[in-house]
């Protein structure tokens, strides 16, 4: 199972490395919203305060178009039939995308936290490792319900409606969770909260990863 | 003036003489009663069958009436509460939709676990119905809740762990009937709702948690409790309201269920004709 | 077994207009329902 899992991750991987439109388009769409919340916001005296949420909300939205995404080289290429009659137990698939959502996630987080802490006049005051950490779990709590529906909305019409709407209440627990502990991390942490709003995600994944898993293979077979 | 952000004991008036009190109470227990020896018998089918009528349609009368007696008895016989005064009426009403609502998904819920496991169409149906009366339910809810936090609170929304949650619920129950509203084709509108409604059952109890300490990290807002510490001289006006609100609520979900069943079987291809 | 009651003597006062708001919302809410149930019913017979 391990190793089948890891085949998924290595194809995924190596689609997306040869061609890297998906990871930039994830990537701008991510800017676009930290640069466009700093632009709306009329007092940049209150962007360090939002920093965290904002950088958060960019991710949510951004991840909508990487599971499009990964869905979408498979229907493009007429190769979701082969996907079907790939030798591989649909969970794997799932937890191959999975985690190649994650890390094409995480990757674009990395990236976007130096801007945002240029943009937002922000400092990480905190532990760092806790905010990697943090940013891990993160992507992860928005790669798992992310994969599960991005395959039932590319194959339904007004994917691009559908998507965003039954992944956002169901990560609502997440994105609360990583937006306070980023904020604390950002601003040091005084009465060390951001370890138990990491344990929420950690839950969170923990339900979400094992729960989506189980229900992807009867999705896959229709 | 906004002293509601304390309950602190919700308490009614002593306004109401005890022997009432009991004979409400008698009262309301009796009613709920009725209805629910009516709903158990229902679930047997040579009684359903035995019945030249619709079953549900005795429930939705009889939640009719308690319906009409139980907002008469809110607006006019309770007393008003001690803190909230003549707004404490609206608990009456928004008390019980709360509870339907969450019925309402619970069932959803329910049936879509069921539907996974053993695949018949009467399942997918009740996901349908429960989904839809729920959204309704939960909207009326949402709104109920703002009318009450403004005289007391002093504001329309608040982010506190209950609202929270019924918002997120109604969200992704929205998107539920969304996704079958986009899937043309009936097995997978079933696997894959049956899927969404199962997630989104799942999502409540973290969502709650989530945010109930979020809140209590912000120490913002007391909890409001919503009548858990509630008078007996009101109690028992809401628990009747309860009651009408279930029974009503019941007749809701075998209407829509019914609607679900004649459309799904109108989907039913025909068989074809027999070779002669 | 209807009898007066002190009315408007809590904390709060007044706000009997979003009370009948209330009771109100509550019936259009579901006799519109039932109302749109109903009306599915006969497209569908």
């Amino acid at each position: 199972m391990i190793a089948q899992i890891f085949q998924v991750l290595r194809k995924e991987l190596l689609i997306e490395w040869r061609d890297r439109s998906r990871v930039a388009g994830v990537f701008f769409f991510g800017l676009a919203v930290l640069l466009m919340v700093a632009f709306a916001t009329p007092q940049s005296t209150v962007l360090p305060k939002i920093a965290g949420g904002t950088l958060w909300l960019g991710l949510m939205l951004a991840s909508t178009r990487s599971m499009d995404q990964s869905y979408a080289v498979e229907h493009e290429h007429g190769a979701m039939e082969g996907l079907l009659l790939w030798p591989v137990d649909p969970v794997a698939i799932y937890y191959g995308k999975a985690i190649a959502n994650t890390l094409i996630l995480a990757a674009v987080a990395i990236v976007l936290m130096p801007l945002l802490i240029a943009v937002y006049g922000v400092e990480v005051k905190g532990d760092p490792l806790l905010l990697v950490g943090v940013l891990a779990f993160g992507c992860a709590a928005l790669a798992a319900p992310g994969t599960l529906y991005g395959l039932i909305s590319s194959q339904a019409r007004g994917s691009s409606v559908l998507l965003p709407l039954l992944i956002f209440p169901l990560v609502v627990p997440a994105i609360l969770a990583a937006s306070n502990a980023t904020t604390k991390i950002l601003e040091g942490d005084p009465m060390q909260q951001a370890p138990a709003w990491l344990g929420v995600i950690v839950i969170f994944d923990a339900v979400h990863w094992t729960v989506m898993g189980m229900v992807y293979g009867r999705i896959l077979e229709d | 003036m906004q002293t509601g952000r304390q309950w602190g004991g919700v308490v009614g008036y002593d306004a109401l003489p005890r022997r009432w009190v009991i004979e409400g109470s008698t009262i309301t227990a009796i009613a709920g009663l009725i209805g629910f020896v009516y709903l158990i018998a229902m679930v047997v089918p040579a009684v359903r069958r035995a019945l030249p009528f619709r079953w549900e349609t005795p429930l939705g009368v009889y939640g009719l009436l308690l319906l009409l007696s139980g907002n008469y008895l809110g607006l006019f016989v309770a007393p008003g509460e001690r803190m909230m005064g003549e707004v404490g009426r609206i608990l009456h009403v928004h008390v019980p939709a709360a509870w339907v609502a969450m019925l309402s998904f619970f069932v959803a819920g329910i049936a879509a676990f069921a539907f996974l496991m053993v695949g018949k169409r009467g399942l997918d149906s009740l996901v349908e119905a429960a989904a839809e009366v729920g959204v309704m339910e939960a909207t009326l809810l949402c709104l109920l809740g703002a009318i009450f936090a403004k005289p007391t609170w002093g504001v329309w929304w608040d982010w506190d762990p209950r609202l929270t949650s019924t918002a997120v619920m109604l969200l992704s129950f929205v998107g539920v009937l969304l996704l079958r509203g986009v899937v043309r084709d009936p097995d997978r509108r079933a696997t894959w709702s049956a899927v969404a409604t199962l997630l989104s059952t799942v999502n409540l109890p973290i969502t709650y948690m989530s945010v109930k300490w979020w809140r209590s990290l912000h120490q913002d807002m007391s909890e409001t409790t919503g009548g858990s510490t509630i008078d007996d001289s009101l109690r028992w006006v809401m628990y009747y309201n309860t009651w009408a609100f279930v029974f009503l609520t019941v007749w809701f979900l075998a209407t829509r269920w019914r609607l679900a069943e004649v459309r799904a079987e109108r989907e039913v291809p025909d068989a074809l004709p027999e070779v002669a | 077994m209807i009898a007066p009651f002190a009315q408007g003597m809590g904390i709060i006062q007044g706000g009997s207009g979003y009370v009948y708001a209330a009771y109100a919302i509550t019936w259009l809410f579901f006799v519109g329902y039932a109302v749109s149930l109903w009306s599915r019913s006969r497209e569908e017979a």
